[in-house]
């Protein structure tokens, strides 16, 4: 994306966010502007006046100037508050933008690597180097810029054309060396993305509790994670000083040309105050105009070149402004309950990968069944889970729900349908309530499944009970829930969404014998007449359910009952169970 | 609180430290360079105006070519000294991130599970967060005001040399500049807890968003809207606040401007009358005009940079003090380590955590004999983890001890006890770095033993259809061709760089649970040769697993409930009975039909 349709893109979507800004910004820029032009006029007023009229005429003069000063210092102290204040309000409704538009894209984004990086860098712009806010400010300067350099210009070409002659030299040769020195800055600040994520990895791992164990019983792992840490350190040391002294070449330059206009302006304006017999005030005005003008020309050029800098981080944010909506096809209403599944010779390989983890997948579920989905890891369970809960398309083939393409349906009336509970599944920092039910929670209801699952105990113990927060995020009272635990909110969160198809992917890995066992008795009378799905390790929960669909490389080997399954004692099926079976029997 | 003087001076102590002693002459030689610089500016109407009534423009270009060369000259000195202070603050900040890792690595495990602890210490991170404001944004404001310093006194000579009112109205003015800002930050800073809650919840909304693991859970259960609405509304909250803070400068700021009024209309009105007078020229009158307002800017620029010192040196007494606290290290042990397996003995161990009521353990008694292996089981939260967690050290016991052949683990020093055991936590880390240097660390020799573990643990044939094989970088973020392991090949991964350590004991906690049955049931088969004769402990949900060790104890809520081998506790018929029985049953149907439901 080019810079200037970045920049386009950046006004538009502040404007939308915050309009009130745009505002403040052109009463703050018509104020500088207007300070600016008053100040070079105040001394050749005053200059004049004691030259030529009398002392009360001087002095009134005077406090006109003082007035207007201390005017235009109340404006400048309210404006500069309310310009923060607003492009603040604009980064962070503009984050809400972005948020809303990772919360809605394809599913199919957010397992892919490079907007998985985007995001990051993304990140990083804004955290890090305040990108948008810096813009926005810059955006208000140039206004403000723009309006003392036209009337500037215009004051000082009736002037004299060759002092114009004489500024516009000047800011050519700004130019040019800017130029030079953005080139430079950028390819530096280029090399130090890398480094800076790389960086940012050690800090993280150092600073992460969670680590702290293993650092505190490895000496050897923590003394290596450190000396890369200090490595990077060092490394970010010497590249920023390196860049530090290559900066002030520029900086030297810049300032000698800015002198050297300097001792020019002001021998031309004295030369022709002479020559002319012009007033000492005229003499200021001239040499202030001409200072002022080259201070806003080469903040302008500065600013816009640091604006390419921020607009070069801005850039991934730009990307995913870009990102689609999920466009969640589908019309047909869905109505009723599940009654079937259907697997039609599906094949599905991810986005921009070659390898096929499932190749022409066929099988049916009828309503009521309970199924087991078993194989070694890396198979293709998880993955099937995946295309069932429409998070990406089948490469090939097609999924049915009572008959029809489950893409047909209304997006929202077809996830109403299911309920899961991933095997990476997330909490989120609000109370175990909301977490269980969302907006409008039916207590009685939460607090029957929360019992279900075996949170009974639990809660007894919270001061809160079901009102508590989970994790400390911004809640100093907050609770630190066990793994189990928090894997049995998300048992309750599945049931309590009334869904009639229960998908559950390793729902009780970090459960001990007897919890696991106790959802799985409350699960059966809560899900009654529910179909459910299930992946496990622990093939004994194969045994409780109808048929097992076995996938192996990809392939649907079998989808029987396990008892089935058993009599094939050279199948897949048959040596995993008896591998984990051999170590329970009761001799 | 400690004073502003005092932090600053701790300062200078990290830079002299960090031989960084450049910073204080350059700043100091800045000081008079680009402090002439602007007084030059003022002093050149003085000359020129003057000058433009005489016919001899000689001299005039004379003064302005000598003017501009010189201001030429003192700009490029300046802009090198400021490369210099400014690589080297950042270079004296870094180094203090060197400082405070190093310290971190070190504390007490403890402190690693006290919220309020860590809280307050990132908290006092906050200072080193960027190069602009708090510990390095101190060295930039020193830099940056000292030329003001140098101007001021300039101004205030020229000034003076007239009328010491002018003078005393500047700095009047700059006074209560000074006071207003004080007062400006001061209530920023009395709100910062309450901002800094708003902006956290807000964050964290912003953090899931771009967190796409809760991508999938935020799909199926249509969480879109009610995230975004709490974004909304906690950011809402967030800005009545910072609104708030802004008011208030506002409001002191008026206090300012009436100041300028006051000292502007004074200033003038003595200048003039004084030309009126005859006091002075044309050229001296706009110089001493010029002269206020340039004062009375350097006054308020420094009265400025004195509220931010001000400010970046409140949030670097936390910083100090986290670093000079010594209590955070109670190792005192001296002894080196034991040869061989050893037995491990609890007895009447109790344990609470930092900040809790409630007893983790309590009265636990436990012995393990050389070379035995535990298996170790019980119910979620029972306290198996805790056990490990006392055993290698990381917490000390409130009550009784625990003993390695006798020896108190306390009386063992902190590097000479982590060197006895190999452990593997639920939650072990892959780092970014090569397979080797995952299993091995940063040890020089070595890698045929890593080699030896890596093949004990099953991932020989992985690792070699890897690129660069066993130099093969894991993970993305330091290489981007790195590679990315499943979750049970890391788990083997974790387990080879405990088998590498060659310690004298094992500790596995839920090594298994991401490998399937047949990766797990090697695990199982090769464990008695994995740990040798070494003492081990396996923790596992898993009742399966227990069969292969020589004893279980069982822990509840209550203590350690059963201990026994397999078959003494199966005939007990107690809790483990139920357990085993109950995780076995759909295990014992083979031919027969499975339960009605």
């Amino acid at each position: 994306m080019k810079n200037g349709k970045l920049l386009s893109r950046l006004l538009k979507e502040s404007f939308r966010a915050n309009p009130t800004l745009f505002f403040v910004m052109l009463g703050n820029a018509l104020f500088s502007a207007g300070a600016t032009v008053f100040n070079i006029f105040a001394l050749k007023i005053v200059l004049d006046a004691v030259v030529t009229k009398p002392l009360e005429t001087s002095l009134f003069y005077a406090a006109v100037v003082v007035g207007v000063d201390v005017g235009v210092a109340f404006f400048n102290q309210l404006f500069e508050k309310l310009m923060d204040y607003h492009r603040n309000l604009t980064e962070q409704r503009l984050r809400e933008t972005v948020a809303k538009k990772l919360m809605n894209a394809p599913f199919s984004y957010l397992e892919d690597p490079y907007y998985l990086d985007l995001k990051e860098r993304a990140k990083f712009a804004n955290e890090n180097q305040n990108a948008i806010y810096h813009l926005l400010e810059y955006m208000g300067h140039f206004i403000s810029y723009g309006i003392s350099i036209a009337f500037l210009v215009s004051l000082l070409g009736t002037f004299d054309a060759w002092l114009l002659l004489v500024m516009g030299g000047y800011v050519a040769l700004t130019i040019v060396t800017q130029l030079f020195s953005l080139k430079f800055i950028a390819k530096f600040y280029q090399g130090l993305i890398p480094l800076n994520r790389r960086y940012g990895y050690y800090i993280d791992t150092m600073g992460n509790k969670e680590k702290a164990k293993e650092f505190r019983l490895n000496d050897k792992i923590r003394s290596l994670m450190f000396n890369k840490f200090v490595f990077f350190n060092q490394q970010t040391q010497v590249q920023l000083k390196s860049f530090n002294k290559k900066s002030a070449l520029f900086s030297s330059s810049l300032g000698f040309i800015n002198y050297l206009h300097m001792g020019v302006v002001y021998v031309l304006v004295a030369l022709k105050t002479i020559r002319q017999g012009l007033s000492a005030g005229t003499f200021s005005l001239y040499v202030g105009g001409a200072i002022a003008f080259a201070t806003n020309a080469v903040s302008l050029l500065t600013e816009t070149l640091q604006m390419a800098n921020y607009l070069n981080y801005l850039r991934p944010w730009g990307e995913l402004m870009d990102l689609p909506e999920d466009k969640q096809e589908g019309d047909r209403p869905f109505s009723g309950e599940f009654e079937s599944l259907e697997f039609d010779h599906v094949s599905f390989a991810y986005p921009k990968t070659k390898t096929e983890i499932l190749s022409d997948i066929s099988f049916k579920v009828k309503k009521g069944e309970r199924i087991s989905i078993v194989g070694l890891n890396g198979a293709g369970k998880t993955t099937l889970i995946k295309l069932i809960c429409r998070l990406y398309h089948p490469t090939s083939g097609k999924i049915r729900v009572n008959g029809h393409d489950i893409f047909d349906y209304q997006y929202r009336s077809y996830m109403d349908t299911l309920a899961s509970v991933f095997q990476d599944f997330r909490l989120f920092a609000y109370s175990i309530e909301e977490n269980i039910a969302g907006s409008g929670p039916d207590a009685e209801k939460v607090l029957r499944l929360a019992h279900a699952v075996g949170l009974k105990e639990k809660l007894e113990t919270l001061p809160n009970g079901l009102k508590s927060n989970l994790s400390k995020e911004y809640d100093e009272n907050g609770i630190e829930l066990s793994g189990g635990q928090t894997q049995k909110i998300a048992i309750a969160r599945a049931l309590y969404k009334n869904a009639s198809l229960v998908i559950l992917d390793e729902p009780t890995s970090a459960l001990d014998p007897l919890a696991e066992a106790e959802i799985y008795q409350h699960f059966n009378e809560l899900v009654n007449d529910k179909t459910a799905i299930f992946i496990s390790h622990r093939l004994s929960s194969s045994v409780f359910c109808d048929r097992v669909l076995l996938i192996q490389d990809g392939h649907t080997v079998d989808f029987d009952t396990h008892a089935n399954l058993m009599k094939k004692k050279d199948s897949l099926y048959f040596k995993m169970f008896t591998t984990q079976a051999k170590n329970y029997q009761l001799d | 609180m400690p004073s502003m003087w005092a932090m600053m001076k701790r300062q200078r102590q990290d830079i002299r430290k960090d031989k960084q002693k450049r910073i204080f002459w350059a700043s100091g030689f800045n000081m008079v360079v680009a402090g002439a610089i602007p007084a030059l500016a003022v002093l050149l109407p003085m000359v020129i105006i003057d000058q433009l009534s005489s016919p001899n423009t000689n001299q005039l270009i004379l003064y302005i070519v000598i003017f501009a060369g010189v201001s030429a000259i003192l700009y490029i000195i300046s802009a090198f000294l400021k490369a210099i202070v400014n690589g080297s603050a950042l270079s004296v900040r870094m180094n203090r991130f060197i400082d405070f890792n190093r310290k971190f690595l070190a504390l007490d495990y403890k402190y690693m599970e006290d919220n309020p602890f860590l809280d307050k210490m990132y908290a006092s991170l906050r200072c080193l967060n960027n190069d602009n404001t708090g510990y390095e944004g101190i060295m930039h404001t020193m830099f940056s005001m000292l030329p003001l310093f140098f101007s001021a006194a300039l101004y205030v000579a020229l000034l003076g040399t007239y009328n010491a009112w002018v003078i005393i109205a500047c700095f009047f003015g700059a006074g209560v500049s000074v006071v207003g800002n004080m007062m400006a930050n001061r209530y920023q800073y009395k709100k910062k807890d309450e901002l800094e809650h708003a902006l956290r919840k807000t964050n964290y909304l912003n953090d899931v968003a771009f967190d796409f693991t809760y991508g999938k859970d935020i799909r199926m259960f249509n969480l879109n809207e009610k995230l975004r609405k709490d974004f909304r509304n906690s950011a809402n909250s967030f800005f009545k606040i910072y609104g708030d803070i802004k008011a208030h400068a506002f409001g002191w700021a008026m206090l300012d401007i009436l100041m300028l009024l006051i000292q502007d209309g004074l200033a003038y009105f003595l200048i003039i009358s004084g030309y009126y007078k005859g006091e002075m020229s044309l050229g001296t009158m706009s110089a001493y005009i010029g002269a206020v307002i340039a004062l009375t800017t350097s006054l308020k620029a420094i009265s400025k940079y004195f509220a931010d010192l001000h400010d970046y040196t409140r949030y670097m007494g936390d910083f100090y003090h986290f670093m000079d606290d010594q209590t955070l290290f109670s190792y005192q042990g001296k002894k080196t380590r034991l040869d061989g397996s050893f037995t491990v003995e609890f007895k009447d161990v109790s344990f609470k955590y930092p900040h809790s009521d409630v007893y983790a353990l309590r009265h636990l008694n436990l012995r393990l004999e050389k070379g035995e292996k535990l298996a170790l089981v019980g119910a979620n939260g029972a306290g198996k983890t805790t056990l490990v967690k006392l055993l290698t050290g990381l917490f000390v016991p409130d009550e009784g001890q625990i003993l390695l052949d006798g020896v108190d683990i306390k009386e063992f020093s902190q590097k000479e006890l982590q060197a006895m055991f190999g452990v593997v936590f639920q939650d072990f880390t892959i780092y970014a770095a090569s397979v080797l240097e995952n299993v091995k660390g940063d040890d020089a020799q070595g890698k045929e033993l890593a080699m030896q573990a890596i093949a004990s643990v099953g991932l020989q044939k992985k690792v070699e259809s890897l690129p660069h094989k066993e130099d093969t970088s894991l993970l993305k973020v330091i290489d981007e061709e790195g590679t990315l392991l499943s979750g049970g090949e890391t788990q083997k991964l974790a387990i080879a760089r405990a088998l590498y350590k060659d310690s004298n004991m094992i500790i596995l906690d839920e090594p298994t649970s991401a490998l399937d049955a047949l990766a797990e049931e090697a695990i199982y088969r090769d464990f008695d040769q994995l740990v040798k004769h070494k003492t081990a402990i396996y923790i596992s949900h898993r009742l399966s697993s227990t069969k292969f060790c020589d004893h279980i104890a069982l822990l509840t809520s209550n203590g350690l409930a059963e201990y026994g081998t397999h078959d003494e506790l199966m005939a007990q018929k107690g809790l483990y009975y139920e357990m085993f029985v109950t995780q076995g049953k759909y295990y014992q149907e083979k031919e027969s039909d499975h339960e009605e439901r």
